[in-house]
């Protein structure tokens, strides 16, 4: 178990060299910075070229990454072309924020998607459970934008309820999170109701029922227990794409995490910050998969690693 | 117990019978007749949008812009759903949206289904190296955020159609990987694949008869939540000015376009909402009651 | 001891709370209230150093933290005095500038020649700065002592005081940017303005106070807020809310709801940015042929743009637009719709129906839905359209790689370009062969001419200079004009100030009731 988690962490290594090499390339194969700072309007093809020299964009592409790489190797990211500050700590600066967010709709998606999938698979095809998919239909199909944008109208602006955006309290965190957590929730919902079903009918449940043990217990104690794997799995996946998928929301929202310093930095090509955000990203995901595959052996005794 | 699950799982061969099967259990399951009607109405939306299509989806209309569906008071009775901010018929775009939707939806999540499952069950039955370099593929694309990626691709190869179904089928494998390599793990080790193992039954028939049709109700569960995810992912990339280009309509675009309205003239996002809903809505009862066919234990 | 009683535990509970309120409400208001503004733009600044960040929003907010020698005085057009009290012309090509006496920094570094001459050296020993090409006008800068100085420039200068009020032109404190460094002034930046600077949250927001020793008086805001909120809705929602007292650029769709709220007023503006379509002269391009860039001229309803942006706008065939020196009456508030001259146009140049790539983004109001318009326009008289709707950074990209790399944009891409120094220099300055990278139209007798009134000190010789240039340009078309824009303001009905046309957010003198 140890030298498994062990080897896992290593394996780290290549996937971040390779997270990095995908990123650089994949951006700056299309072109530099300069192109969204230009005025195009107002300068030479001598002063832009200067411009390009003045920041090291006129050296081959394989030049840049390797000096990129062997500056990360020592712990540096580089200096963001738009803050003109170091690119590590502008990100780490952002975490929390978008963190909390994240923990937040993640709370609201289970808090709703365990009773509604659970209650949806036990009664079948029953008026709740075909309640409970539409309603969770209606959660996917409406995109975040446009959610957050009702959300706001109806209880910000005409009830006065909630703040319309921004971070500064508790009360701020509700609509994003809600917004968040809906989206989230449907396809829990889904997916525990699709797992419960799998696992009423195996035998080790059947044969709970048949030992007289109660609808509940044998629920909770045996049916959610296994059931809750594939969804665990897709989770770890959701709460990955929680982290990178916030972004609209805190566009809405006027949320001031990672998600927005992220696509500015990709809009802006700002090299500097999408590696080192990517970067912490890339890290948070794989503990997070490796929390994912933990919790297996925890749910069920018959998977081990080794 | 344990031999009934060895039983192998066949569908009937002939296509005749199985379809008269498939009838057969449709009549039991409104929901599923629910779905096949809304699947059905769709496809024949985006089959037959020209035929039905009452005006011209892209050619605007100055003078007619912004005009409320026909129920309402001041609406003229030639456009049934309104009119857009350039005056073009919303009816028509939402017929025509169903078209890039359908397609869109529909090939993403068949790239990301084949390429996920297949790599899933390999590294999930397998394990070993296999599974590690999958495995560590899977963390390679999951660490790099989709919208960045989304960003990243449709900048390097430009905003089409055919670029923006490859980025949604590209970022989609990893879920089915995951699922599928899971569920895998769990089935491998149950008694009815030993046994099979010990009946002497190669890798692959072990994975077709028995690993296959025990993830295929997550993986139809998955398929169907993910075209909706994908529908709606086109308009989230569309909110960020990276949709399908003009003159393509897709639903996402007329969603994202429609957000400035939501106060004024709210028909502009309701009714490509509207069409997102009930699809996805279709294609899950339908996921829902394929399922249940496909489903070994509840024959 | 007695038991406690419930009624008990209520009334001390209450009183702990009445306590701790007491405690902390002076923070929210002390003995006389403090008057708090918030202000939601789509962005912040990325660096408070001046001319390190240029973005417009950057821009509204360096001015508000620091001043310039000259102000502009964006009503009328015409400049006055602010950090120097006086300017007076040696030369074609010297100035001497009176500086006033008695101002500090917001540290209490005084403000003097020196301070002047730092920020100015400062900006052309460094080619990273953003402007430090627009700053090589500046040929040297010399202290003549405290409170003097004279600006000799590379060439004879009648856009002067327009440019000395250029982008980057606040003036810093030498000692501290030394003390601090590059880095640490663009986090906390010190300058003479009504502002001080307070508080700096990327993404989030900015937050400054009232600097009370401002030499045009202390500001009667105590409190400044700017807020990054990017969604427009949501920046709309917020001023309804009353969340926010001020936003800019209220989408016309929603400018009713605004004008019916009875917290708040919507005021229109003409702006100083003409929306225009760029077209490429490169040979072998549809657009190279001068009759299919006239029929594109022909083919578009300005007036039905005009109604699609909302109404307001004017149509206009310059970008030189009043008040700004040289603004044409034949040009300006024109409009030449002639849809079947167009045709007959396309069909004299022998068009083929090979399409005409158009570039086009999203990023002011209705923006997409005028390029949609504009390329049905062009679709009505037989041109082919490729419309491309992009996000911002992929069309600057294709713009950027169709000046400087022959890949990229190519026919003709929709554009909004300002004029925030108002003066036609500017206006004209991308028409010149040197400059033609995204038209690659070359006309050595116009860049005669350009050059020509760019040096003219006579001011009405000048101004017939820029008729005749721009006469020239309408006729060749590298730019097709199509209209100025119209731009809002949505504020609380407690706050009195005016919104000035090229958009410009200074709240030094704003009033809030």
């Amino acid at each position: 178990m140890q030298r498994y988690f062990a080897r896992r962490i290593l394996q780290m290594i290549p996937v971040l060299v390779l997270v990095t090499l995908v990123i650089f390339f994949v951006i700056r194969v299309k072109g530099d910075p300069v192109a969204q700072l230009a005025p195009v309007d107002l300068l030479t093809p001598q002063e832009i070229a200067a411009l390009r020299h003045a920041y090291g964009f006129d050296r081959p592409i394989y030049v840049q990454y390797v000096d990129f790489m062997v500056h990360l190797a020592q712990g540096d990211f580089g200096t963001s072309f738009r803050y003109r500050q170091p690119a590590l700590p502008l990100v780490i600066e952002r975490l929390p924020k978008t963190v909390v967010l994240a923990l937040a709709a993640a709370l609201i998606a289970w808090l709703m998607a365990l009773p509604l999938g659970i209650i949806a698979a036990v009664r079948r095809n029953s008026l709740v459970d075909l309640v409970a998919t539409t309603a969770s239909v209606l959660g996917r199909a409406l995109p975040n934008f446009w959610l957050g944008i009702i959300l706001i109208l109806l209880f910000a602006v005409s009830l006065g309820w909630l703040p319309v955006s921004g971070s500064d309290t508790p009360a701020h965190l509700v609509l994003p999170a809600v917004t968040l957590g809906v989206g989230l929730a449907t396809t829990l919902t889904r997916l525990i109701r699709s797992s419960m079903l799998e696992v009423i009918r195996q035998d080790y449940i059947v044969t709970a029922r048949a030992k007289g043990l109660t609808q509940r217990v044998v629920m909770i104690k045996h049916a959610l227990r296994n059931g809750l794997i594939p969804v665990l799995t897709v989770f770890g996946l959701q709460a990955a794409w929680l982290l990178g998928g916030v972004v609209i929301v805190e566009q809405v929202f006027a949320w001031p995490g990672m998600g927005q310093l992220m696509v500015k930095a990709v809009l802006t090509r700002d090299m500097a910050i999408v590696q080192a955000g990517v970067f912490v990203f890339a890290l948070i995901v794989m503990a997070m998969n490796l929390s994912v595959d933990l919790l297996y052996t925890f749910l069920d005794p018959q998977i081990r690693f080794d | 117990m344990a031999a009934e699950a060895v039983q192998p799982i066949h569908l009937p061969v002939v296509p005749s019978s199985r379809i008269a099967f498939l009838a057969r259990r449709l009549r039991r399951s409104p929901v599923g007749v629910i779905g096949v009607v809304i699947v059905t109405a769709v496809l024949l939306a985006a089959l037959l949008a020209p035929v039905i299509a009452p005006h011209e989806p892209v050619r605007p209309q100055f003078d007619r812009r912004l005009l409320p569906p026909a129920f309402l008071p001041g609406a003229s009775r030639d456009y049934l759903l309104g009119t857009d901010n350039l005056g073009r018929d919303i009816f028509s775009r939402v017929l025509y949206g169903s078209r890039v939707s359908v397609v869109v939806g529909v090939s993403a999540v068949s790239i990301a289904c084949v390429i996920g499952v297949t790599s899933g069950m390999l590294a999930g039955f397998h394990g070993g190296a296999l599974d590690v370099v999958t495995g560590r593929l899977v963390d390679t694309f999951l660490s790099i955020p989709f919208i960045v990626l989304a960003l990243a691709i449709v900048g390097v190869l430009g905003p089409s159609l055919v670029n923006l179904i490859v980025v949604l089928g590209v970022v989609g494998w990893v879920s089915f990987n995951r699922v599928v390599r899971g569920e895998t793990i769990a089935i491998a080790a149950r008694e009815f694949v030993l046994a099979a193992r010990a009946l002497g039954q190669t890798n692959a028939q072990i994975l077709r008869r028995h690993v296959l049709p025990n993830v295929a109700p997550s993986v139809i569960v998955l398929a169907t939540l993910d075209v909706a995810s994908t529908i709606i992912a086109e308009s989230a990339l569309s909110f960020l000015g990276l949709g399908v280009q003009h003159p393509t309509v897709t639903w996402g675009s007329m969603l994202a376009d429609g957000r400035q309205y939501v106060a004024t003239a709210w028909w502009l996002a309701v009714a490509p909402g509207l069409a997102i809903t009930v699809t996805v809505l279709g294609i899950i009862f339908l996921g829902d009651w394929l399922r249940d066919v496909l489903d070994p234990r509840l024959r | 001891m007695r038991t406690r009683s419930p009624v008990r535990v209520v009334v001390l509970t209450i009183a702990a709370v009445l306590a701790a309120t007491a405690l902390f409400a002076p923070a929210f208001a002390g003995p006389t209230p403090k008057k708090r503004l918030t202000v939601a733009f789509q962005e912040l600044v990325t660096s408070f150093d001046p001319p390190t960040d240029w973005a417009i929003v950057a821009t509204w907010v360096h001015s508000n933290i620091g001043d310039c020698l000259v102000w502009r005085d964006r009503q009328t057009g015409k400049f006055v005095p602010w950090l120097a009290e006086g300017w007076q012309r040696l030369s074609t090509t010297s100035w001497r500038f009176t500086l006033r006496k008695g101002i500090k920094f917001h540290n209490g570094e005084p403000f003097n020649a020196q301070a002047v001459k730092f920020t100015i050296d400062r900006i052309q020993a460094d080619n990273k700065m953003i402007v430090y090409n627009q700053w090589l006008f500046v040929k040297e800068i010399k202290v003549v002592d405290d409170y003097t100085v004279e600006i000799t420039t590379a060439a004879p200068e009648p856009a002067m005081l327009s440019k000395i009020a250029g982008t980057g032109c606040q003036v810093v404190p030498p000692g501290y940017v030394r003390q601090v460094g590059p880095q640490g002034f663009a986090q906390k930046p010190v300058g003479t303005g009504p502002f001080k600077f307070v508080e700096f949250r990327k993404d989030d927001r900015v937050v400054l106070e009232a600097n009370p020793d401002y030499f045009q008086g202390k500001p009667d805001v105590d409190e400044l807020v700017i807020r990054a909120v990017p969604e427009p809705s949501t920046r709309v929602a917020e001023l309804l809310r009353g969340g926010v007292d001020l936003v800019v650029s209220i989408p016309s769709q929603d400018w009713q709801r605004v004008e019916s709220n009875q917290n708040l007023k919507l005021d229109k503006f003409l702006t100083t940015q003409t929306v225009l379509l760029v077209l490429r002269h490169t040979p072998g391009m549809v657009t190279a042929d001068p009759r299919i860039r006239a029929a594109i001229d022909y083919a578009i309803d300005r007036k039905t743009l005009v109604k699609i942006a909302g109404g307001g706008a004017i149509p206009t065939r310059t970008r030189v637009t009043p008040p700004t020196l040289g603004w044409h009456p034949n040009l300006y508030n024109k409009d030449i719709y002639n849809p079947d001259r167009a045709r007959q146009l396309v069909r004299e140049a022998g068009y083929t129906g090979q399409p005409l790539t158009f570039h086009s983004t999203n990023v002011w109001p209705m923006q997409k839905e005028v390029s949609e318009a504009v390329a049905s326009m062009l679709e009505a008289v037989g041109l082919k359209v490729n419309l491309q709707v992009l996000d911002i950074s992929t069309f600057r990209e294709q713009i950027y790689y169709g000046a400087y790399a022959g890949r990229g944009n190519r026919e003709i891409y929709m554009d909004a370009l300002g004029n925030s120094f108002f003066d036609p220099w500017i206006a004209v300055l991308g028409f010149t062969c040197a400059r033609n990278q995204r038209t690659d139209y070359c006309r050595p007798d116009l860049d005669q001419l350009i050059v020509q009134a760019a040096q003219e000190m006579v001011v009405e010789k000048r101004k017939q200079l820029y008729y005749k240039i721009q006469e020239i340009v309408v006729e060749d078309r590298p730019y097709v004009f199509l209209y100025q824009m119209m731009d809002t303001v949505g504020m609380s009905k407690r706050l009195e100030w005016k919104p000035a046309p090229d958009g410009f957010v200074w709240l030094g003198k704003a009033r809030v009731k």
